[in-house]
């Protein structure tokens, strides 16, 4: 009789599943993920090195375009403001210089309806 | 020869990581003995084992991103397989914890019958508790060391080393017992 742990080891030994067990796996895999959309695929391509730095590599491009895409934007909006600033300065100069010119008008129409009753008196 | 083995899993694992799944027909083949044997041994049901490796498979493959190597895959495999033999056992049996003096007598053998005192002590095993049971098949038909079995099981290696010395020698009494003829 063998020692017992030789007779354990040969009771205990590795056995072979049924005929046909790795097809039946791999049908039971197809039956249960019909359109291979794993999580282990997802998150293979992942592990691939060409692929993970793509993807590293767009998400920074995609970052670096935003930036400067809200820069530009902001940019416009404050040129945008200057401008109707200056617009509105423009206007109220104008406003200004228009007060004074008609003010200078009626000053210079005063006088000249003042001129000729000075002067007819003296004739009189 | 061995070698070539290991590379050509390391290169199935890679590739079916990507999907392919005829490379992982090929991890099943390579691996399929060890894990239904598991599930054997531990439930002694074939078609329950194989229901058991089928779904450590189905599992595998759901988890083959984080699978780093071929030896992570066999420790990863042996895990999962332990495991799941020992879910299965506890929805066959719920109440079947059972303690070593607890489990059956084996019946009389003569000590010329070696086939015969095999399956006798295949069966003897299969009715010992889960926790023996398991870290005698993981020592037996693994052949793996105390710290392998205590890493497989999460357990101290202290441990391990009580649960496989008291399961031999309740085997041990039990055979002899048997050896003698006799029936208690």
């Amino acid at each position: 009789m063998k020692p017992l742990d030789d007779e354990l080891r040969s009771a205990l030994k590795r056995q072979e599943p049924p005929e046909g067990f790795a097809a039946r796996v791999l049908n039971r895999l197809e039956s249960e993920n019909p359109e291979q959309g794993l999580p282990a695929h997802n998150a293979a391509w992942w592990r691939r090195p060409v692929l993970r730095w793509t993807a590293v590599v767009a998400a920074c491009l995609l970052v670096v375009a935003g930036v400067a895409r809200y820069q530009h934007r902001q940019r416009e909006h404050a040129r945008a403001e200057q401008a109707s600033r200056q617009a509105v300065l423009a206007l109220e100069i104008a406003s200004a210089e228009l007060r004074t010119a008609l003010d200078q008008a009626q000053h210079i129409t005063a006088q000249a309806l003042a001129a000729p009753i000075k002067s007819r008196t003296p004739m009189e | 020869m061995a070698e070539a083995t290991e590379n050509g899993l390391e290169d199935a694992l890679a590739r079916s990581a990507r999907g392919d799944t005829s490379a992982f027909g090929e991890i099943v083949r390579a691996h399929q003995a060890m894990v239904y044997s598991i599930a054997l041994h531990f439930l002694r049901d074939t078609s329950l084992a194989e229901d058991v490796a089928q779904e450590a498979f189905l599992e595998l493959y759901r988890n083959l991103a984080k699978i780093k190597s071929s030896d992570h895959l066999r420790f990863w495999l042996r895990r999962v397989a332990c495991h799941r033999s020992i879910d299965s056992a506890r929805r066959k049996q719920p109440d079947g914890m059972l303690s070593l003096a607890e489990a059956p007598e084996p019946v009389a053998l003569s000590p010329m019958d070696d086939p015969l005192l095999e399956d006798l002590l295949w069966r003897l095993v299969g009715s010992l508790p889960e926790k023996p049971r398991l870290a005698l098949i993981l020592r037996y038909q693994e052949d793996l060391t105390v710290a392998e079995i205590a890493e497989v099981m999460e357990a101290p290696q202290n441990t391990v080393k009580s649960l496989l010395g008291r399961a031999l020698e309740t085997l041990r009494e039990k055979l002899a017992r048997a050896m003698r003829g006799v029936k208690v």
